[in-house]
C-alpha cells in the first residue's frame, strides 16, 4: 500500500472508550462539507473499526493509541487506522451468516460485515509491529446533482444485477424501460399471471405474498433487489402477488431487451443466478423453519397441559378441606386460565390443634411460573409442618426462594395460621392481597395490619405479623388478584369492592362451597364473557365451635 | 441519547430512541430498555425515527432484547428507521430477523397479526 495521499487529515486517537468519544468529535469538524450519507457511513465503518481495536487488540505494554489519516482525492476517501496491538486482521474474518430464526441469532460480529458493505476497499498489513487498516469508501454525490433528477440516466450501484458492472448500454436500455411509481399498498404483480418484464426496485420497498389475504406474511423485497426473474428464465407464470410496502420506484425491462442488451454484458447473469439462488435459499429454509416450528409448538402445548396436571395435583382436593376438624369449615378452588398460571393454595395441619391455610400468586406465567409455584408450595410444606410458624416464618421462606433465583421470579403470599381450640388466628402477608374477614354474618371487611412485601426477590424485606381472634360464625376469605383483577370486555377491573358486594349477597349460613361458587359466579358474571387471563383462586373458611 | 416510552395499546408499549446509537448512547440506555422491553408480556414497538447514528453495539443491543421478548412469547419491532439506518440493519441481517416497519399504523398490524 502506498502512503495515503496528501492533502491528508491526521488524528491521535486514545485506545480505550474515551477514543470514541474524540473521533466522533473530530469527524463532526472534519466532515462538514460532505453529504450526510458518506458522513454516516464514514462515522459507521470508523466506529466499527476503532471498537475493533479495542475489543481485539487492546494493547498490553504498548501505548494505547490508534493513529488515523484520512484523505480525499477522486471522489474517495481514504482512512488508514494504525494500533500497535497484537496482529489481528478483521479482513480476515469470516462474514457471519444470517441465522434462520431469532432464537438462532447470536448477537455481535456485525461490525465487520458492516464495513465490508460500505467501503469500497478494505486492506490490511502488519507492518513494524503495527496493524495497519486503510478503508476507501465513495463520496456520495450531493443530493441535487444526482443523476436521477438532472439527467436521463439513473443510479443503478444499488441495483444488484449490475452489481460492479459500469456499461453505457445499461443506461440505455433503462432509459427506454418503462418507469412505474406505485402507491403503498399497489399491486405490481398478480399470481398466475403471464410476465415479461424483469422488474427493478430501484426505490422503496416491496413484499411478496403467496395470497392476496392482507394478514399474511410476505417475503420482504429491498432496494436494489429485481422482481419478476423466475418467469424471465422459465417462462412460466408469476408465483406470487407482489406489494409495495410503502412508495416505490421501480424500472420495468423487457424480457427482450433484457436478453439481448443486458444478459450478454459480463457479470449480469452471475448476478442473477446469485439473487436466484438466495431467493431460493431463503424460501426453502424458511419453509423448514415453519414446519419446525409447529411440530415444536405441538409438542409443547402437550407439556404444558401434563405440566398443569402435576401443579393441580400437588394441591390439596378434600372437600371439605380439614374433615377430621369439625370446629372449621374450609373450602378452596382454583379455576386456571389458559395458560399455565402461577396461582396457588394450600391447607394442612401444623400439629393437633393448629392450622395452616395459604393463598399466592407467582409472577408470570408459563413454565417458569409452574416451576416456581411447586417449590413455593414444597416450601411452605417444609417449614409450615410441625412447627408452629412465629416471626422469622416468611423471612425464612424468603430467603429460601430468593436462593437460585436466577429468573427473578417473585411471589405474593398470604399465610392464616388458626388455633381451632381457641379461634386465635395469626396472619402472614408477602405482598399479597388482604383477605377478608365477616364477623358474625356482618359485611366482608379487608384485614389490614400485616406487612411485607413480595417473596423471592429482596432477602432483606422485614414482615409483621396480625392477630386476631375469630368467634363463632366469622368467615375469612383469602383470593387472589385473578379475583380482583378480572377484566370485562370495556376494560373495567372487577375491584375489591365488588368483590366484597358479592360475598355479602351470599346467605351467612351458605356453606363454604357455596360462597366460593357464588364469587366465582359473580366474576363470571362482571367478565361478560371477556377471556380469563389469570388464574382465579379463593379459599373460604368459616370458624364454628371449639 | 434519549429514550421515551408509553403504553400504545393494552398489548404493546412503544420505546422512542432519540440520539445516537453508539457505544456511550447504547450505555446509556440499555438498562433502562431491557426493563422496558423484559418487565411484563407487552409486546414492543421501538420508534427508531430519532435515531441518527446506529453501530454494531445498538444493533447488539436491539438482537438481544428482541430475542428476549421473543423467549416470553412476544414480539419487538422497528418502526419508521431513517434511510441510513435502515440500511444498516439490513447490511447486518437484522431486518430478517427483526421486523421492520415504515410506520406505526403497518406495525400495530403487524404486532397483531
Amino acid at each position: 500500500m502506498d502512503a495515503v495521499p496528501a492533502p491528508t487529515a491526521r488524528l491521535v486517537l486514545s485506545n480505550d472508550h474515551a477514543g470514541l468519544a474524540e473521533l466522533a468529535e473530530w469527524l463532526a469538524r472534519f466532515a462538514g462539507g460532505l453529504p450526510e450519507q458518506t458522513v454516516f457511513r464514514l462515522n459507521l465503518v470508523l466506529t466499527e473499526a476503532v471498537t475493533n481495536i479495542m475489543d481485539h487488540a487492546r494493547p498490553t505494554d504498548s501505548e494505547g493509541r490508534i493513529e488515523l489519516a484520512c484523505a480525499i482525492a477522486d471522489g474517495q476517501i481514504v482512512v488508514e487506522l494504525a494500533d500497535d496491538g497484537p496482529p489481528f486482521d478483521p479482513t480476515a474474518q469470516a462474514p457471519k451468516p444470517i441465522p434462520a430464526s431469532l432464537a438462532e441469532a447470536r448477537p455481535g460480529g456485525h461490525g465487520i460485515q458492516l464495513m465490508r458493505h460500505y467501503t469500497s476497499r478494505l486492506d490490511y498489513r502488519r507492518e513494524d509491529h503495527r496493524n495497519r487498516l486503510r478503508m476507501t469508501l465513495p463520496v456520495d454525490p450531493p443530493p441535487e446533482a444526482r443523476p436521477a433528477g438532472s439527467d436521463n440516466t439513473l443510479d443503478y450501484r444499488h441495483i444488484q444485477i449490475f452489481q460492479g458492472i459500469a456499461d453505457p448500454r445499461i443506461d440505455e436500455v433503462l432509459a427506454s424501460s418503462r418507469h412505474l411509481h406505485l402507491a403503498a399498498g399497489e399491486r405490481l404483480i398478480e399470481a398466475g399471471q403471464d410476465n415479461h418484464y424483469l422488474y427493478l426496485l430501484f426505490d422503496g420497498r416491496m413484499e411478496a405474498r403467496l395470497s392476496s389475504e392482507r394478514s399474511e406474511k410476505g417475503i420482504a423485497i429491498a432496494r436494489g433487489e429485481a422482481i419478476g426473474e423466475l418467469s424471465i428464465l422459465d417462462g412460466q407464470r408469476t408465483s406470487a402477488h407482489v406489494y409495495a410496502a410503502g412508495e416505490c420506484d421501480v424500472v420495468a425491462v423487457h424480457e427482450d431487451d433484457f436478453w439481448q442488451r443486458l444478459a450478454p454484458l459480463p457479470g449480469v447473469l452471475r448476478n442473477l443466478t446469485r439473487l436466484v439462488t438466495q431467493r431460493l435459499r431463503t424460501s426453502s429454509e424458511r419453509m423448514l423453519h415453519t414446519l419446525a416450528e409447529q411440530l415444536q409448538y405441538e409438542h409443547m402445548k402437550k407439556e404444558l397441559a401434563a405440566a398443569r396436571d402435576i401443579q393441580m395435583g400437588l394441591l390439596p382436593h378434600g372437600d371439605p378441606l380439614f374433615p377430621q376438624h369439625p370446629e372449621v369449615e374450609v373450602h378452596a378452588h382454583l379455576l386456571p386460565a389458559k395458560e399455565v398460571g402461577g396461582d396457588l393454595y394450600d391447607a394442612f395441619p401444623i400439629d393437633d390443634e393448629h392450622l395452616l391455610v395459604a393463598v399466592g400468586d407467582v409472577s408470570g406465567k408459563g413454565m417458569p411460573a409452574a416451576l416456581f409455584m411447586m417449590r413455593t408450595v414444597t416450601l411452605l410444606r417444609s417449614q409450615g409442618r410441625g412447627r408452629l410458624p412465629d416471626e422469622q416464618f416468611l423471612p425464612t421462606l424468603n430467603h429460601l426462594l430468593c436462593e437460585g433465583n436466577e429468573a427473578d421470579m417473585f411471589v405474593t403470599l398470604c399465610v392464616v395460621v388458626l388455633s381451632v381450640r381457641t379461634g386465635r388466628l395469626v396472619l402472614f402477608n408477602g405482598g399479597h392481597p388482604p383477605p377478608l374477614l365477616s364477623r358474625a354474618g356482618g359485611p366482608f371487611e379487608a384485614v389490614t395490619g400485616a406487612k411485607g412485601a413480595l417473596l423471592g426477590i429482596m432477602p432483606e424485606v422485614r414482615f409483621q405479623s396480625r392477630d386476631l381472634t375469630l368467634a363463632p360464625g366469622d368467615r375469612l376469605v383469602l383470593y387472589s388478584d385473578g379475583v380482583t383483577e378480572a377484566e370485562n370486555p370495556q376494560r373495567d377491573m372487577m375491584g375489591q369492592e365488588r368483590t366484597q358486594a358479592d360475598l355479602d349477597e351470599c346467605p351467612a349460613e351458605a356453606p363454604m362451597a357455596s360462597l366460593v361458587a357464588s364469587l366465582i359466579e359473580g366474576v363470571n358474571l362482571f367478565a361478560a364473557g371477556a377471556e380469563q387471563s389469570d388464574d382465579i383462586t379463593i379459599l373460604a373458611l368459616r370458624y364454628r365451635e371449639a | 441519547m434519549d429514550l421515551g416510552h408509553d403504553e400504545l395499546t393494552p398489548q404493546s408499549r412503544r420505546i422512542r430512541l432519540n440520539g445516537r446509537l453508539d457505544l456511550k448512547g447504547t450505555g446509556e440506555i440499555e438498562a433502562r430498555f431491557a426493563s422496558l422491553t423484559g418487565s411484563d408480556s407487552r409486546n414492543i414497538l421501538v420508534d427508531m425515527s430519532g435515531v441518527d447514528f446506529l453501530a454494531s453495539i445498538g444493533m447488539r443491543l436491539l438482537l438481544t432484547n428482541a430475542k428476549a421478548k421473543a423467549r416470553q412469547g412476544g414480539k419487538m419491532v422497528l418502526v419508521a428507521p431513517k434511510a441510513m439506518v435502515w440500511e444498516a440493519l439490513e447490511t447486518a441481517g437484522l431486518d430478517t430477523l427483526i421486523p421492520i416497519y415504515a410506520d406505526e399504523a403497518a406495525a400495530l398490524a403487524g404486532l397483531s397479526a
